[in-house]
């Protein structure tokens, strides 16, 4: 639990460094009914993309995020909490 | 003798199973607007039922087509009793699926590499050629337009729309000078394009979703409630 919360903060504050928080959380705030398929779409590809990356366990925590809306709440909360911070 | 095909076909075409399925879709596109409420097991449901049908549906497919279609049937025609001749270059893109599949034993998944290398390989040449010449050549040729004559007033007013569109467009992401003075104001303009260009694209998204909902009331109205007039057609 404390490695996951450690990962969605790791995310929000890349996103956030990167000054893409509006259009990150527009993007996730209208597809987030659709983020388990998302999720099952990247479990699909997954031995695909695998060969391209480096990180296969950054992959599979970002699955997790997509299959738990309430997780996908909490990373668009940490985005919002630290774009206010700015 | 009908087959395995003819006799679901039969049953599918029954009225009353027709019925069911009307009820089934009206239930089930219920449950994904449920969703507008909050999350639910309704909605759940619908998910889940639509990735398990997805999945199965996908990979009888590509077994049927790809697999039993393109390589099997072509592979040994007189084993099935089927005209034609043997063609067995069609195992290879088997056996690279078969390697494709290393990927799930640790020792030697770095085979299935080769296969990906293969796919990539073929995909990019394959589509490089109508990729540049839809998204490079035809946009550069549509940009090349007449605009002094040639044309009515409102087709040289559009024209001149177009030039003075992607000119200010490019000067915008011509980042080798400081913004500034003449420059700073084209490039001021073409955020104003780009701008024009996003916002016509996001209304146009918007459009599609409304025209999707609308199939959706239809359907609930006409094919399930039978609340609208049949259309002329």
């Amino acid at each position: 639990m404390v490695e996951q919360d450690e990962f969605l903060d790791l995310l929000a504050s890349e996103i956030v460094k990167r000054r893409l928080a509006s259009i990150v959380v527009l993007t996730l705030e209208s597809l987030k009914p659709l983020s388990f398929l998302g999720s099952q779409a990247l479990i699909f590809l997954e031995p695909f993309l695998g060969a391209f990356m480096t990180k296969p366990e950054t992959y599979k925590k970002l699955i997790e995020i997509l299959e738990d809306r309430d997780r996908l709440e909490r990373l668009l909360e940490r985005i919002e909490e630290l774009e206010r911070q700015r | 003798m009908q087959g395995l095909g003819d006799q679901i076909a039969n049953v599918l075409n029954d009225p009353m199973a027709q019925t069911i399925g009307v009820w089934i879709a009206a239930f089930l596109t219920l449950a994904v607007f449920s969703f507008l409420f909050k999350d639910n097991p309704f909605y759940k449901f619908a998910e889940h039922l639509f990735v398990g049908v997805s999945a199965g549906y996908l990979t009888a497919q590509t077994l049927r087509s790809n697999v039993w279609d393109e390589m099997v049937k072509k592979a040994f025609p007189k084993l099935l009793g089927i005209p034609g001749t043997p063609n067995y270059w069609t195992l290879v893109g088997g056996a690279l699926g078969i390697i494709l599949l290393l990927r799930l034993i640790p020792k030697v998944s770095w085979m299935s590499r080769w296969a990906i290398a293969f796919i990539i390989g073929l995909t990019a040449g394959i589509t490089i050629h109508s990729q540049i010449s839809s998204f490079v050549i035809a946009q550069v040729y549509d940009t090349l337009v007449p605009l002094f004559s040639g044309g009515s007033p409102a087709a040289l007013v559009h024209n001149w729309v177009i030039f003075l569109g992607v000119l200010c467009s490019l000067v915008y992401f011509f980042f080798s000078a400081e913004h500034k003075g003449a420059l700073g104001l084209v490039s001021r303009i073409g955020i104003w394009f780009l701008m024009v260009g996003f916002g016509a694209g996001y209304g146009f998204t918007v459009m599609t979703r409304i025209s999707i909902l609308l199939g959706r009331i239809y359907f609930l109205l006409g094919d399930w409630l039978h609340r609208l007039p049949k259309p002329p057609w």
